[in-house]
């Protein structure tokens, strides 16, 4: 590093170093600095100088600036605080500080960079740089360095194609390239079917189990993803879903290395990955740290002379994991998604407090503006309105603002709510409404000819409820008379089409974007002694019971207790209700969906 | 709340009540507007009507007129009798008042035409 010459500098030739436009950025600068660091710049030279367009946030390597330096003074200290686009050096003297200046202050132009480099003279300098503390690893995390030959290294690579993905699929993901064998990754649940392998982990690859064998590795991997990042690619904080993959999670790093975020809490650990190394995450590291990598061009590490950037070039990851059959049985159940899909997650004393609080209530709150947004019918639930005959008296349990009881057919219509803002709303629309609780209604047995209840049910907390609602409905039907039941299914995607719910919020954002942010939704919230996960409006459901937001439009946010239905269980659910029998079982935009006829015989 | 639907409610939900059918009306607000009529459609109701409830709720309020107390043969045909029980099943509204179980007493309060028919929890 002796000579200027190696660097390839630009000196630009200006005839006024501190024309207008340097100026500015000094003062931006100024500005920023006394902000950050609480360092003031002087208009005077001082042995400090700062380069303000020259931190490691800029991908500046150390070594280039040292190039630079060290043909201009002997004796001098580089800092580079990480994550600033600006760095500092120490001067033994006022005067090496004004020669630095002096040749560096809009006349240099290193490469990769778009401008010339802008100086200033500062009172002080931060006392060291940040030491990153990547020293320590999260608790179950391990790192064996070479875990497999250079040889070895181009062998895997060589079998990738990643233009020609036919028998297994490849995702051309917005931050990265994904392939899968043994199972595919369903992203946006973050889940994989059991039930639904495809193409397995191909024969190339047998030789890595083996060697994970020898390093005492309990597991026979069935899944794995490969993952190519190109410069500037990353992927966002996650954990893997604990219900899904075991705890071991193997990740081997191929082509350029990389620096690999840990995070639990506030606690921050960055872990450099170099190529051909195995990562392996156990306990803690797998199930409660989220491990993420920036999408950057460069990433800031530690070597002898202090913190510097690297490049990174196409990294490949293989990352081996083993699809869990069964319940997760972890000890981090904060992080844990499987407690909550499991039977019934509140009793009986607590459903009617929780439902008090995060159905009844938010729907008081929010009648008006749910009225607003509730107005176009949903055709199939037209279709079988369209089918009753005249003279018919139709009973709409949970109501609403009444959009199914418009329509001036000669059908009477009748419909009962819990929320007095909503037969409020109904009233005033002339429609012919009551309040009422949905497991007790105040109907004589066999007195209305059909029933609907859309969307309703899926805002009881246990099971017994659900099915306590569904026998009301049939109770007071008259034999042969029909009910009509809809409820939110946990299957948002179903036969490769995205629901209207999914289709909407990928209307307004990137769709590949929200797949890699959303990998799991981590707010929960505790109430009634049970704990609920919020759920990310637009994306799939991870979980079966939890509070899915309503924002109105003043941005203030309510949540309401839903419980998702999947595939099965409402036809399930409707058999253990006597009296009826199910006469159609369907799927309709995210709902499923039942019409249930009550039989003739149970008659008094 | 229509007469028609009050034909409908019964308050058994209620803990130890037996029926709770029909539920006594104490009306303080009746509104009496039109309502289109349709012949068939009010022949295909009458049939699933408690006929002796509907009169005696008619009467309790003053709104009976008059529709004769037992329901008459052939009424399918007897437009100027479905336009009485027209009248009394859609155009006659409780606006304000209650609704009383028969055997307990309970009270469901009856505010701008829609009927409260909440019960505690220590109710049922």
């Amino acid at each position: 590093m002796s000579s200027s010459d190696e660097t390839n500098l630009t000196i630009e030739d200006l005839k006024e170093k501190n024309n207008k436009k340097s100026l500015r950025k000094q003062k931006r600068a100024h500005h920023r600095l006394l902000r950050d660091m609480n360092i003031k710049c002087s208009c005077q030279p001082t042995q400090y100088l700062m380069i303000c367009n020259g931190g490691l946030v800029t991908g500046i390597k150390r070594e280039t600036l040292q190039c630079v330096l060290d043909a201009l003074i002997s004796k001098y200290t580089l800092i580079m605080p990480t994550g600033k686009s600006y760095c500092f050096i120490t001067c033994n003297s006022k005067e090496d500080a004004t020669c630095v200046y002096n040749y560096i202050h809009g006349r240099i132009k290193l490469p990769g960079q778009n401008g010339p480099l802008y100086v200033c003279y500062t009172e002080t300098v931060p006392s060291t740089d940040n030491v990153m503390s990547n020293s320590t690893f999260p608790p179950g995390l391990t790192l064996i360095e070479n875990f497999i030959t250079k040889k070895q290294e181009e062998t895997l690579l060589r079998t990738l194609n990643w233009d020609e993905c036919e028998s297994v699929t490849s995702l051309q993901l917005k931050h990265r390239q994904v392939k899968h064998f043994g199972y595919e990754f369903e992203y946006g649940t973050n889940i994989v079917n059991p039930d639904d392998p495809i193409a397995p982990i191909p024969q190339d690859y047998e030789f890595l189990q083996t060697l994970f064998n020898k390093h005492n590795h309990k597991y026979k991997y069935d899944q794995l993803t490969i993952n190519k990042y190109l410069p500037g690619q990353g992927i966002p904080p996650h954990i893997d879903t604990h219900s899904v993959f075991e705890d071991t999670i193997l990740s081997l790093s191929l082509g350029s290395a990389c620096i690999m975020n840990f995070k639990k809490e506030n606690q921050n650990i960055n872990v450099f990955l170099p190529a051909r190394s195995l990562l392996i995450m156990t306990g803690e590291a797998r199930y409660a740290w989220t491990h993420g990598i920036c999408s950057r061009h460069n990433d800031v590490i530690e070597t002898e002379n202090g913190t510097t950037t690297k490049e990174r070039g196409i990294r490949i990851s293989f990352t081996f994991r083993k699809v869990r059959r069964g319940d997760c049985c972890c000890t981090f159940k904060e992080y844990c998604d499987n407690k909550y899909d499991t039977a019934a997650f509140v009793d009986a004393k607590t459903a009617s407090g929780l439902e008090d609080s995060y159905v009844h209530k938010v729907y008081e709150e929010i009648s008006n503006h749910f009225n607003e947004t509730r107005h176009k019918q949903w055709p199939n639930v037209s279709k079988f309105l369209g089918s009753l005959e005249e003279g018919t008296l139709l009973l709409d349990v949970g109501c609403g603002n009444g959009k199914y009881l418009c329509g001036d057919r000669n059908i009477y219509k009748m419909g009962c709510d819990r929320s007095s803002g909503l037969t409020d709303i109904c009233r005033k629309r002339g429609f012919e409404v009551l309040q009422c609780d949905c497991l007790y209604l105040p109907y004589k047995d066999y007195s209305v000819d059909a029933v609907i209840s859309i969307a309703v049910i899926h805002h009881l907390s246990t099971r017994e409820r659900r099915r306590r609602a569904i026998s009301e409905m049939v109770r007071v039907l008259r034999p042969t008379g029909k009910c009509l039941i809809y409820v939110w299914a946990k299957e948002q995607r179903k036969d490769s089409t995205d629901s209207s719910y999914l289709k909407y919020g990928k209307k307004n954002k990137d769709e590949t974007e929200k797949i890699g942010q959303k990998e799991i939704s981590r707010e929960r919230i505790s109430e009634c002694g049970s704990t609920l996960p919020v759920h990310e409006n637009r994306t799939n459901f991870a979980h079966s019971d939890m509070l899915v937001p309503w924002k109105k439009k003043s941005g203030e946010r309510f949540l309401r207790y839903y419980h998702v239905f999947q595939e099965g269980e409402l036809a399930k659910l409707c058999t253990e209700v006597s009296a009826a029998i199910i006469k159609e079982v369907y799927y309709d935009q995210g709902n499923w969906c039942v019409i249930l006829e009550k039989c003739i015989d149970i008659m008094k | 709340m229509k007469l028609l639907t009050h034909n409908m409610l019964t308050s058994r939900a209620i803990r130890g009540v037996t029926v709770g059918y029909p539920l006594r009306i104490i009306a303080k607000d009746i509104r009496v507007s039109e309502v289109d009529f349709n012949p068939e459609y009010i022949a295909r109701i009458i049939p699933k009507l408690d006929w002796t409830v509907l009169w005696k709720a008619a009467e309790s309020i003053g709104h009976v007129g008059e529709l004769p107390q037992i329901l008459i043969e052939d009424f399918e045909s007897n437009d100027d009798f479905l336009k009485k029980v027209h009248h009394v099943l859609l155009e006659v509204e409780v606006i304000n008042g209650d609704l009383l179980c028969p055997e307990s007493g309970r009270k469901f309060p009856i505010n701008d035409g829609i009927p409260n028919m909440l019960l505690n929890e220590d109710e049922i």
